[in-house]
């Protein structure tokens, strides 16, 4: 073959010296386009703004905060005060505290499951998608029979063979959370794999490898980011659920839904030590979520522009 | 105007001295399974979207491939390009067969056999500026080759089609859809193919602007001594660019000739009826013209017809139509190819 | 304009914008035509000419951000400004409409038969029976073999052709005045597009209602229209009687769309395509829309749009200042001819976002321009 190939003398004039470095200036100036239409995106710039709060809240707070998590100072309730401004539990640790505390791990879980979602999700589906045939019809059925164990009982095993730290939480729920991904990847991928512009890549002797990567994923980032901030609010509510009910973090440790579940009978008696890290969950999902669809409106092709 | 870099006489190949044709095609079948439903699908039959076709394309020449939708002339393309694996029969490129080899064998022949697709639209990534579209095929081929050369080569592709190189770092939606189908051109131009499949290349475009993209098509098969093959519905278009033609109906050729014969000395119904169906701008040649019009539509591909596919909105139909299937042979007086038993020119005017 | 007997739709100086995040998209402007009973209008353009977006007004489709203008009567009856339910007595009564695709036309899950003599129905307090009865009579009507056993059919038991047929039926079952038909045989093969405008037109002959085609094919126009309207840049560019418009065309962008159509006796020659692309709706050159594209622009042609003035015989209209230099007998790759090939074009993006950029350029020029600007900053 190699004899057939080069007609073409190589004495074109120089021309572009810089034509990579224009190329990557022009390739983010559609992601510019992206994260303009985002920033006017009102309600998911709210959205941002809170979540940054917390977020640096999470993380700034414990160097400000007298107490940790771990400081039992009372061992009793005590009503917020200046000392403890939203009080203290029935161990008398420092609600405040407390609160930051489970705050981290669980945008920390939700951020780990949401990471896990997409790359087991994002893969199978766009592989199974790709390929087609027995390989599809085989991880779609593996999804299925996923979809089926019941999910709460594995984790609870899990839990009691292996003593539940965050991560083990994390990844408990990772491994639960990563099907709706793959289905709705596979979709676009199968969608995709259709186009034109695959099947002239296919033509040219672009290799599958070449084809997801550079074909294939490129046209899928919005979706996968719309689905992963989707994945973290969903994230932080099943840990939440899971701590609630005894299965995820343990004490010493903390996190939103454990703090629920240690002070829901106080609901009555001492609202706060309910309320609070009920509103941070809330905060936290219901940020995430309009996020995402400021995000998803961001990307969408069809806001572009209108012709007649 | 800059000269040409692939001067005709250095694309002719070896082969189209000996009379040897560039493609070869014999007896190309492709079928699909039809798939049941079930939690492990099983294959319940198969669809011959291609029933057996032969023909052959020189070093140079048009060869049109007319039909209507669902007659398989775009799964013939396909197949031919080994996108679409055949089922049985042969594919002979410069005489070399692609028909059963793998995926790494046929990397070396796809430099020498693109493609060109309908939609302007879906067939450029529309995350890619027109330059990475363009280098894409000169990256996986030539990736020795090294920047300066790779670019010199993609200004060199978008002024041969006739766009301006300044504008490479744009983006396909920024160009209008007859600029977009250059774009596509140039990319299946980069390896300097001897063969393009053209899948209806200006059916999605505007009337005003399909004409450019034809003369472009023309003038680029005259100087780089391109083999085109081209598959549309358009008649008149076809008629305009391709040196023979072939028509299909129901995944088989029925008549196969130059120009002038199909055009002119038809003697197959359907591409008699075919073309006296396309509507002409002309309002007195519409009035005075007779019109063949078929009745029914064209029957699923799952069942064909037995005998001639052709048989069941043919005029002539007899006994034997429905028990002998009609040869592609020559018959009639000029001698070119045509499946009827019953074979007659008709006598029309114009 | 005034409305003499006959007159089924007058159209006077009907305009529609849509206001976009961008700008405003000046979709239709101006378009004034009458049509009468029993007669065929096509309504040619490419796309974004504002064609389909003219029919769709006339049917009261357009979405509620449109901004309409002038003025649409239907026999005594304003269609602007027309409430929906108003609208609804009129649509699918004495207006009817059949769309470019037989599939989405139809809904799926009910017979054929159910949703013809729903459509009856709609309009006429009449039993069941009776409706499917009207159903069975009007699938007959469009050719349809065995209606009785098809109309209890459903619509994917149908073939394109069929189910195109079942479109018009559903379309003529309350014997409308006027139908217009938008694209009627795009999404069809030639062969059964002969069949389906056959039936359109013994339709018209047996009813005698008006048919408005809207179109991109001009052999569809020419085998069916009396009148034909060219439309360009979301207005009016040409009309008069088919034959005066195709044999005498009196406006550039006529004779260049004419001149782009491959033809026997253009065989072994060059086509003539029309340079540069269509403008944009939202930004629209100060004068002639075609000016930019057109051979024979002068500056007098940037200064105003022209109006729409007769030229010759039987109410042909254009709206070219230079209509009397096109003789009908000149040679339109003439008047077309340049040279395409080597020439560069730049995107349509900058071409229609000022159309006052070059639009020929040529290669060795730029080609010079980039050895310049690399010998200026290496």
């Amino acid at each position: 073959m190699a004899d057939t190939v080069t007609k073409t003398t190589p004495d074109e004039p120089d021309t572009t010296p810089r034509a990579g470095h224009e190329f990557d200036t022009e390739a983010r100036k559609q992601w510019k386009i992206v994260l303009r239409r985002f920033l006017r995106h009102r309600m998911a710039m709210i959205s941002l703004s809170v979540l940054v709060l917390i977020v640096l809240a999470a993380i700034v707070m414990p160097w400000f905060l007298p107490y940790d998590h771990t400081y039992t100072g009372g061992g009793r309730y005590e009503d917020p005060g200046p000392d403890h401004p939203l009080g203290t539990d029935n161990l008398g640790r420092d609600m405040l505290a407390m609160l930051v505390r489970g705050t981290q791990f669980s945008l920390l879980i939700a951020v780990v499951v949401a990471a896990m979602a997409t790359v087991i999700g994002v893969t199978l589906g766009a592989v199974a998608g790709l390929l087609g045939g027995w390989v599809d019809t085989l991880f779609m059925r593996l999804v299925d029979l996923w979809l089926i164990i019941p999910q709460l009982a594995l984790v609870a095993l899990a839990a009691s063979a292996f003593g539940s730290s965050w991560y083990l939480v994390a990844i408990a729920l990772g491994l639960f959370s990563w099907m709706s991904v793959a289905r709705i990847n596979r979709g676009l991928t199968l969608s995709l794999a259709n186009q034109e512009f695959v099947e002239a890549a296919r033509a040219m002797g672009a290799s599958n490898t070449r084809i997801v990567v550079k074909h294939i994923l490129p046209n899928l980032t919005g979706v996968i980011t719309v689905n992963a901030t989707l994945a973290v609010a969903t994230a932080v509510l099943a840990e939440a659920a899971l701590s609630f009910i005894g299965l995820g973090v343990n004490i010493p440790d903390t996190s939103l839904g454990l703090i629920i579940n240690n002070n829901y009978a106080q609901l009555e008696l001492r609202p706060w030590l309910f309320w609070a890290p009920f509103l941070v969950i809330v905060l936290i999902s219901l940020t995430v979520n309009f996020i995402g669809d400021g995000i998803r409106d961001a990307f969408d092709p069809k806001q572009t522009k209108v012709r007649a | 105007m800059t000269t040409a870099k692939t001067s005709p006489s250095d694309a002719a190949p070896a082969g189209a001295d000996t009379g040897q044709p560039l493609l070869q095609v014999s007896d190309l079948v492709k079928s699909f399974p039809v798939r049941g439903k079930g939690i492990i699908p099983r294959t319940v039959g198969q669809v011959q979207a291609v029933a057996g076709i032969s023909f052959d394309l020189r070093a140079g020449e048009t060869l049109g491939l007319v039909g209507e939708s669902g007659c398989g002339k775009s799964t013939t393309g396909r197949a031919i390009l080994q996108l679409h694996r055949p089922t049985s029969g042969s594919v002979r490129f410069e005489g070399r067969e692609l028909v059963g080899r793998t995926a790494r064998q046929l990397r070396s022949v796809r430099r020498d056999m693109q493609i060109v697709f309908q939609d302007p639209y879906a067939s450029l990534n529309p995350r890619w500026t027109v330059n990475s579209v363009v280098r894409e095929p000169l990256e996986i081929h030539h990736s020795s080759w090294g920047d300066k050369r790779i670019q010199a080569k993609v200004n060199n592709l978008l002024e041969l089609v006739g766009l301006n190189p300044e504008h490479r770092n744009r983006f396909p939606h920024e160009f209008s859809g007859g600029q977009r189908q250059r774009i596509g051109i140039a990319r299946a131009l980069a390896l300097e193919p001897k063969l393009l499949v053209l899948d209806e290349p200006v059916s999605a475009l505007d009337v005003s602007v399909q004409a450019g993209v034809v003369n472009l098509l023309e003038e680029l098969q005259q100087r780089l001594n391109l083999a085109y093959l081209f598959v549309a519905h358009d008649l008149s278009i076809v008629r305009h660019i391709s040196h023979r033609i072939a028509v299909m109906y129901l995944g088989k050729i029925v008549e196969i000739g130059t120009r002038d014969e199909v055009y002119g000395r038809a003697t197959h119904p359907y591409t008699q009826a075919l073309l006296s169906a396309a509507p002409l701008p002309d309002p007195k040649a519409e009035r005075e013209r007779q019109r063949i019009v078929l009745t029914g539509d064209v029957p699923s591909p799952v069942n064909p017809p037995s005998g001639c596919r052709f048989r069941t909105r043919c005029w002539k139909a007899q006994d034997i139509c429905a028990t002998e299937e009609p040869k592609l042979e020559a018959r009639g007086e000029d001698g070119h190819l045509s499946a009827c038993h019953f074979p007659e020119v008709r006598s029309r005017e114009s | 304009m005034t409305t003499t007997a006959g007159d089924l739709l007058t159209v006077d100086n009907l305009t529609v914008e849509f206001p976009t995040d961008d700008g405003v998209v000046r979709a239709v402007r101006g378009v004034s035509f009458t049509l009468r009973q029993g007669e065929v209008l096509g309504v040619v353009g490419e796309s974004g000419s504002g064609k389909s977006v003219s029919s769709m007004a006339v049917m009261g489709l357009l979405p509620r951000s449109a901004r309409i203008g002038g003025s649409i009567r239907f026999r005594d009856t304003e269609i602007v400004g027309l409430g929906q339910r108003q609208l609804e007595k009129l649509r699918g009564n004495d207006i009817a409409m059949i769309f470019q695709d037989p599939m989405t036309s139809l809904n799926p899950v009910y017979t054929v038969g159910w949703q013809l003599s729903e459509a009856y129905r709609a309009h006429h307090r009449v039993s069941k029976k009776v409706a499917w009865a009207k159903a069975v009579e009007a699938l007959e009507l469009v050719g349809i073999p065995q209606p009785d056993r098809r109309a209890a059919q459903f619509p994917h038991e149908f073939s394109g052709g069929m189910r195109q047929r079942v479109v018009i039926a559903m379309a003529i079952i309350n014997d409308p005045t006027l139908i217009i038909a938008d694209e009627p045989t795009t999404a069809l093969d030639v062969t059964v597009q002969a069949q389906v405008l056959e039936t359109l037109l013994r339709i018209r002959d047996e009813t005698s209602a008006a048919i408005m085609i809207i179109t991109h094919d001009l052999g569809v126009v020419a085998g069916m229209a009396d009148r034909v309207q060219v439309m360009y840049g979301g207005t009016v560019v040409e009309s008069g009687q088919v034959d005066a418009v195709f044999e005498q065309p009196r406006m550039p962008y006529t004779v260049g769309l004419l001149g782009s159509i491959p033809h026997p006796d253009l065989l072994g020659k060059r086509l003539t395509p029309i340079k540069g692309a269509p403008p944009s709706l939202m930004n629209l050159p100060p004068g002639c829309a075609f000016a930019p594209r057109c051979p024979l622009a002068g500056p007098e042609c940037d200064e105003a749009e022209p109006e729409l003035v007769p030229v010759g015989v039987s109410g042909h209209t254009s709206r070219c200042l230079k209509w009397d230099e096109l003789g009908g007998d000149d040679d339109s790759r003439e008047l077309f001819e340049h040279d395409e090939i080597g020439a560069v074009e730049n995107p349509a993006s900058l071409t229609q976002a000022d159309p006052e950029l070059a639009v020929v350029e040529d290669v060795a020029e730029v080609e010079q321009r980039m050895a310049r600007e690399e010998g200026s900053n290496p």
